[in-house]
């Protein structure tokens, strides 16, 4: 059943305003009366009406003035306006208001079958018009739809074209070929874009894995010259936090330290430094290095653990058994190129958990706080500089600290040379740590620690002209399948540059 | 001429959807307004507003004929069609009549709502 249509009568006369109402209601509509002009307009411009039933001679603002601000409102223009009018005297009104656009016109004293006629002829036009301008509309939709999907790959949700697809007529066929069309090209764009992204992000672990390794490499060189892991670490940081706010003042991306930015960069500095970096320290005069290299493979699954906890990342088996195979291939090349013993104190390892912790905490915080408009090298200064400013105490607590001296003749040169080659290498790791953080999630990059730990085995290989074992190459095989398994944070529609543009342009 | 004709009084109610107290209710708000439209007609006297006269002439032609009294129906557009260019001569007398006449409309009306 229809619903009831809503007719607006407009008379300054109370006895025809209510007998107006009254034999309209009788017919069976819904009706609303305006005592004057104004009124109306208001009225017209709040509700939705579809007949409106005017009186012409009215004081202030007669019939003709509220004509001419309905049909010039475009909103209002195409409800039907039957006038009410005493013939004998206002003939010559009732031709000028047809002129204006009515539709109809009554007499005042009017027969309720004639009431009823012109009423019905009216909502009938009224309807008939509804329904062409609404063809229209999706006539004109589906055009905007085949224009965007013109334009390449799009997301079908934001053709606009649901509520169409439901037509039984030609346009509901063309709807939901487009529908159909944009899901597929979607779909097929995303997995494509998905799977480049992929590809980019292992790439860019590998660059990570490359860079950090060496760092490895320059920190043993480091600690051969000076053995003050230390006190190597707070120039190694204070380095670090010059490369990058050299690199951020140059490219003019050096953000302003807020206190929100301020709490941050410590709780990162807090999370790598002190129980990252100086855990690894502490635990390595106890522990083997190969164990301390299969504990800090736990990143991955705390991480893991973490953001199907928090919900911030999708939780798949497929992902957590690509942490499995990647941390097999890890553990592999580990047990075949260090030499392993007995753990003579377990309660070691435990501490040693603390620096994966660490570094779980820092991809999680950097995922949730980190404001995605500072500048990622920016970023790894300020939290460099608070890493030196939480390692001070330490250093001096343990009497740690470490005079550079250019002297060449006492090893000096050496030593300064690694510590800034370290400090540019951690600047350069932790920058593109923070980007694939931000591009392809916390449990993507968590892997990075698989590499690094392989990077490493490989630089010493490199430099110190070691053998490859060649179940590392097995290993290496089992470390790709984990990155794949694992995939990066499925957002391709967040990165999709089509569907941005094309919402920007809408 | 009768004063008010029943059988428009029975049309306007079947014109209004055969409610009895909704013409009961109409033929209240109609002698309301009608009171004010006759005070409204000596005000246009008084101050010589022509406008305001021919428009109170209007309103009762139309209402007086849907209420059954042709009389007033009629005396009313005599008026508002003399009232076209400024107050007629007489308007004073048509003014008086037309009030004598709305009385004793506005008697039988109130005994017809009543019976």
């Amino acid at each position: 059943m229809r619903n009831k249509e809503k007719i607006l009568v407009v008379d300054d006369q109370a006895t025809q305003r209510k007998k107006m109402s009254l034999a309209v209601t009788s017919l069976g509509h819904q009706v609303e009366s305006a005592s004057d002009g104004k009124e109306a307009l208001l009225m017209l411009r709040a509700g939705s009406f579809d007949l409106i039933l005017l009186d012409i001679l009215m004081p202030d603002m007669d019939g003709f003035d509220v004509m001419e601000f309905v049909k010039k409102d475009p909103k209002l223009r195409d409800i039907p306006i039957i006038v009410i009018s005493a013939l004998d005297s206002e003939m010559s009104s009732v031709v000028k208001a047809i002129e204006l656009g009515a539709q109809d016109f009554l007499s005042k004293n009017f027969d309720p079958i004639l009431l009823k006629a012109r009423i019905d002829s009216s909502l009938i036009k009224k309807r008939a018009r509804d329904k062409e301008r609404e063809y229209f509309n999706q006539v004109e939709r589906l055009t905007d739809a085949a224009a965007i999907l013109e334009t390449g790959h799009i997301n079908p949700d934001k053709l606009n074209l649901q509520d169409m697809e439901h037509r039984d007529d030609a346009l509901g066929n063309l709807a939901r070929v487009f529908t159909s069309m944009a899901s597929e090209v979607y779909e097929r764009e995303r997995k494509l874009s998905q799977q480049v992204r992929t590809l980019k992000s292992i790439g860019l672990l590998f660059a990570i894995g490359v860079v950090t390794g060496l760092g490895v490499v320059l920190s043993r060189i480091a600690s051969i010259e000076s053995p003050h892991p230390f006190g190597n670490v707070l120039w190694v940081n204070t380095v670090c936090a010059l490369v990058c706010f050299g690199s951020a003042f140059v490219r003019g991306k050096m953000p302003k330290l807020d206190n929100r930015l301020l709490s941050i960069v410590f709780l990162w500095a807090l999370f790598t430094a002190l129980m990252g970096e100086a855990v690894v320290f502490w635990v390595a005069q106890h522990l083997q290095a190969s164990y301390i290299a299969l504990i800090l493979v736990c990143e991955g699954f705390l991480v893991f653990a973490f953001a199907s906890i928090i919900k911030i990342e999708k939780a798949t088996l497929r992902r957590l058994l690509g942490f499995v195979v990647g941390a097999t291939g890890v553990a592999m090349v580990v047990l075949a190129t260090q030499k392993t013993g007995e753990i003579s104190a377990i309660h070691w390892a435990l501490v040693a958990l603390l620096a994966p912790l660490g570094y779980a905490l820092r991809s999680i915080l950097i995922t949730l706080k980190l404001p995605d408009d500072i500048d990622m090298v920016a970023a790894t200064g300020w939290c460099a500089t608070a890493s030196v400013l939480l390692m001070l105490p330490l250093v001096f607590i343990t009497n740690d600290f470490v005079a550079l001296s250019l002297n060449t003749s006492s090893g000096g040169g050496m030593l300064v040379l690694a510590i800034i080659l370290y400090g540019v290498v951690s600047a350069t790791g932790v920058s593109m740590r923070v980007h694939l953080i931000r591009t392809a999630g916390a449990v993507f990059s968590s892997q990075s620690s698989f590499v690094i730990t392989f990077a490493g085995i490989a630089w010493s290989i490199i430099l110190l002209g070691e053998r490859l074992p060649s179940v590392a190459w097995f290993a290496l095989v089992l470390l790709v399948i984990g990155l794949l398994l694992v995939g990066p944070k499925d957002e391709a529609e967040a990165n999709d540059p089509v569907s941005t543009r094309i919402d920007h342009e809408l | 001429m009768e004063v008010i004709d029943t059988r428009a009084l029975e049309q306007l109610q079947e014109l209004i959807g055969g409610d009895r107290d909704e013409l009961v209710e109409l033929v209240q708000t109609f002698l309301v307004e009608g009171d004010d439209i006759v005070a409204d007609m000596s005000s246009a006297l008084e101050v010589t507003d022509a406008d305001l006269l021919r428009r109170s002439a209007h309103s009762l032609k139309a209402s007086a004929q849907d209420f059954g009294a042709p009389k007033l129906s009629t005396l009313s557009a005599t008026l508002e069609s003399a009232c076209k260019s400024g107050i007629p001569d007489g308007a004073v007398e048509q003014v008086s009549e037309i009030a004598n006449q709305y009385a004793a409309v506005r008697d039988e009306l109130q005994t017809y709502i009543a019976s």
